[in-house]
């Protein structure tokens, strides 16, 4: 096993691939009773068009169905309830699917072994059925209205939508209620064997744990169990998506009291440097904290100007080749608060202080995390799905950043690409 | 993990000293008996101390101030339970082994002002603010009433009593805004600093005659109050035949609310079998709610049941098709009748059981969940955690069964939706 010592966090890394493919990562943490275990497949919402495992032509499934796997495995031939095998071993369990990968966890303080290995019990032996799989859609369906009342998850996800032009990430994760009544079994199993190949998932646990005895279980587990042989790596259809954002504005009613709006600024990170991918985003990130957080000059005025009431607030979307970083906010004058977006978004106007204070709180962000089996698992499976490999030391990555870097990074980058969504109350 | 306790007159300082956390966490009370014109004051207090203090004149700076001292986390909020209005402040910061010499002095300073060193002009709230606070209030206001699952929930409480402790809403009201004053406000300031209950409680590795005498220094409070009457909502009457009240929403999914009352609890059942008995009902993941309405009806997506423990109330949740409404409030009633007449297996209760030993011996995981247990401790005298594991594990079939025959559908608030 690789031992990785993670910088300033007092915590080691375990690492080993097993022979079928599957990479365990292990992360033990004393003085606590209980362990997270997460079960993770780099398959979401963004992968809908692949060769399939058996096949040789690329294929498209509906929109949603990651989302919807995700559901069924959940569903035993035997009719076990994963649900009640963890209720009756003291463990909490549940799953979830983002555009980039799908995630069954549990966690316990009782039993870990037992959970353990059911955990890859449950999640390598699918069962779908035209029945089981119809029973889902009524369920979905429910999650998908349940969302939609929702106004600033609509706003998200419409800013996303307008802002891609070919990548499936435009979708919303969980489909739509007509595509979602496309899927079929076939579908289900297709993604299946494709996407759950061990090869292609992960497991990090993190917590309470004995590195070689849970190693030992998981290794068993998987020696009595047979996978098809992938003969090359899976093929994922490249969508070259353009620079341009899909649509540039649109407005919508619903009924909310306040008016929200999103601004979407699209990026090519592919072709602004030669300093590795996560500093780019790391630097955009810094950036907009400091030009649009609760912190910021910009937001200040905008409350005094009595434009908001509620600070404003941004979010990163990762699309492979771009990033958007989505500002939302709401006000009652939504265009005055745009014009003044666009004008700004281009100053800058941000000092050396501001970037190192920021830079510290990053750095407390890490100790804070290291406090709990839950942040350190979920920042190890997104360093995973992102980089494909653990950073030993951000810590000190983020202490290199600099602020001439920062610069130029921020010059080489064209805000032009954005565009709006604004959600106005009904009439 | 050791706890202390000091009675310093004008509040109670309760200090769990652990080094199991690289955080120290604070969390001070502020409580009194819930007056319903009162509640909109409380909520304009906890906004307006975090927009400004007498050092940092803008939340901006405020802000600034929290992010040098290593990203400091505070937080602030009032709230009611039970017949208690609560007004609550949370730090959350790095011990100083982590940062640097002489930081924990700086976060509890720092901490401290906020809500003992307010900006004041001529001896009031700065009127801006109070502008800035109220503004905010509007909105969400406006806001919370265009949520469909919160205002399904608002209303089945109303309908349920309007003039019961339950159904008044702690973050405030629209029409009590406006007669607040810079000057009214400050006055209702003086009143909580000087006449609430007030505990303190601080989760970390602390020296505690160091933070006694920081808190000492810092809390500028002099007057000796006394715990008021009981906690708990009793009802005088449950209703023979539920109140069904149906209501036009302009939203995508229904909201079905029904709410439960519940009366002549033993403590053994308020503190364990009820927990026990949500949890098989509509709590858990394998509840019989869920399996039932979702799972085998695929009514809905998300079910649950809730427990008000101070208002003895059960409440259930779901988001479901206009049409369903009838056959879920159906469902949903079949299982709380199946309960009582003893339909329940051997296994969900012992799972159940295996759930909450489990969540007991987790407590001591977290700072967060060691001060919430702490607070249940003090403020409601609830059992220690053996205590706890080893009364969870005397629940029997037949306790559940007693428990369930106790508990009456009040109010079915269906909120129609489906546009």
């Amino acid at each position: 096993m690789q031992v990785i010592t993670l910088n300033k966090l007092d915590l080691e890394l375990y690492h080993e691939k097993l022979d079928n493919g599957l990479d365990v990562y292990i992360i033990p943490k004393a003085n606590i009773n209980n362990a997270y275990v997460t079960f993770n497949t780099k398959f979401g919402s963004k992968h809908q068009e692949f060769v399939p495992i058996d096949g040789k032509k690329m294929i498209k499934v509906p929109d949603g169905v990651a989302h919807f796997l995700e559901h069924k495995l959940f569903e035993q031939e035997d009719g076990t309830n994963p649900f009640a095998f963890y209720a009756e071993h003291g463990a909490d369990a549940n799953a979830n699917t983002s555009q980039h990968k799908t995630t069954y966890l549990f966690s316990s303080s009782t039993d870990l072994e037992k959970n353990l290995e059911f955990l890859l019990d449950f999640v390598q032996k699918p069962y779908f059925t035209d029945e089981n799989v119809e029973k889902e859609k009524g369920i979905i369906e429910q999650e998908i209205k349940m969302y939609q009342d929702d106004p600033f998850f609509t706003l998200y996800e419409k800013s996303i939508y307008n802002s891609i032009c070919k990548h499936p990430i435009k979708i919303p994760i969980i489909g739509t209620v007509e595509s979602i009544n496309s899927i079929t079994k076939e579908d289900l199993y297709a993604c299946y064997n494709t996407f759950y190949h061990p090869s292609n998932m992960f497991l990090v646990i993190t917590g309470n744990v004995n590195p070689e005895i849970i190693l030992s279980v998981i290794k068993n587990n998987q020696n009595k169990k047979e996978f098809m042989t992938l003969k090359s790596k899976i093929k994922i259809k490249d969508y070259n998506e353009p620079d341009k954002v899909a649509k540039t504005k649109e407005k919508i009613s619903m009924n909310i009291a306040i008016p929200k709006v999103s601004s979407t600024y699209k990026i090519n990170i592919s072709n602004i440097s030669d300093i590795p991918r996560r500093d780019i985003i790391e630097y955009i990130l810094l950036y907009f904290e400091m030009k649009f957080s609760s912190t910021s000059e910009f937001n200040d005025k905008l409350k005094e100007m009595h434009i908001i009431n509620t600070n404003l607030d941004y979010m990163l979307v990762d699309v492979d080749t771009h990033i958007l970083i989505i500002i939302l906010a709401e006000t009652e004058k939504p265009q005055k608060l745009l014009s003044m977006l666009e004008s700004e978004i281009n100053e800058f106007n941000v000092d050396l202080e501001t970037f190192e204070r920021k830079k510290k709180n990053i750095i407390s962000s890490y100790i804070y995390m290291s406090d709990s089996i839950f942040r350190i698992n979920n920042w190890v499976t997104s360093m995973i799905v992102r980089e494909g490999e653990i950073i030993a030391d951000e810590y000190q990555e983020i202490r290199n950043l600099s602020f001439d870097d920062l610069k130029k990074i921020i010059d080489n980058i064209n805000f032009d690409n954005h565009n709006y969504v604004v959600i106005n109350p009904k009439k | 993990m050791k706890y202390s306790k000091y009675e310093i007159g004008p509040y109670n300082l309760h200090i769990i000293k652990t080094d199991k956390f690289k955080t120290i966490n604070m969390h001070i009370d502020f409580r009194r008996k819930a007056i319903k014109e009162e509640l909109t004051y409380r909520r304009l207090l906890s906004d307006i101390l975090f927009e400004s203090t007498a050092k940092y004149p803008s939340q901006r700076s405020l802000i600034i101030a929290k992010e040098d001292l290593y990203n400091q986390k505070i937080s602030g909020g009032s709230r009611i339970s039970g017949k208690t209005a609560f007004m609550s402040f949370s730090t959350q910061f790095l011990n100083e082994k982590y940062t640097e010499k002489g930081m924990l002095e700086k976060s509890i300073t720092f901490f401290l002002e906020t809500i003992f060193e307010p900006d004041f002009k001529d001896g009031n709230f700065r009127s801006d603010k109070l502008e800035i606070v109220k503004n905010k209030a509007v909105d969400s206001f406006k806001e919370r009433d265009k949520n469909p699952s919160y205002y399904a929930y608002v209303k089945m409480l109303e309908a349920m009593d309007p003039n019961a402790y339950y159904s008044f809403v702690g973050s405030g009201y629209m029409d009590d805004l406006e007669k607040i004053t810079p000057k009214s406000l400050t006055e209702y300031y003086k009143k909580v600093i000087h006449s609430d209950l007030i505990d303190v409680f601080i989760v970390g590795d602390v020296d505690n005659q160091v933070i006694k005498k920081m808190l000492t220094e810092r809390i500028p409070v002099n007057t000796i109050k006394k715990q008021s009457d009981s906690l708990y909502i009793e009802h005088e009457k449950v209703r023979k035949r539920a109140k069904k009240v149906k209501e036009n929403f302009d939203s995508k999914q229904s909201q079905l609310v029904m709410g439960a009352k519940i009366s002549k609890l033993t403590d053994f059942e308020k503190n364990y079998v009820w927990y026990v008995y949500n949890y098989i009902l509509g709590r858990g993941p394998d509840s019989k709610l869920f399996n039932t309405v979702r799972e085998k009806h695929s009514l809905c997506y998300s079910i649950s049941s809730q427990i008000k423990i101070l208002s003895n109330i059960l409440i259930i949740r779901a988001g479901i098709n206009q049409e369903n409404g009838e056959k879920t409030i159906k469902l949903i009633r079949k299982e709380i009748n199946n309960i009582a007449k003893g339909l329940i297996e051997e296994t969900e209760i012992s799972n159940t059981i295996t759930t909450f030993v489990n969540s007991f011996k987790e407590i001591t995981n977290s700072p967060i969940s060691i001060m919430e247990y702490y607070i249940a401790r003090v403020y409601y005298n609830d059992d220690d955690i053996d205590m706890k594991i080893a009364n969870v594990q005397k629940i029997t079939k037949q306790m559940i069964v007693d428990f369930a025959k106790k508990i009456h559908v009040d109010t079915i608030f269906l909120l129609e939706g489906g546009g």
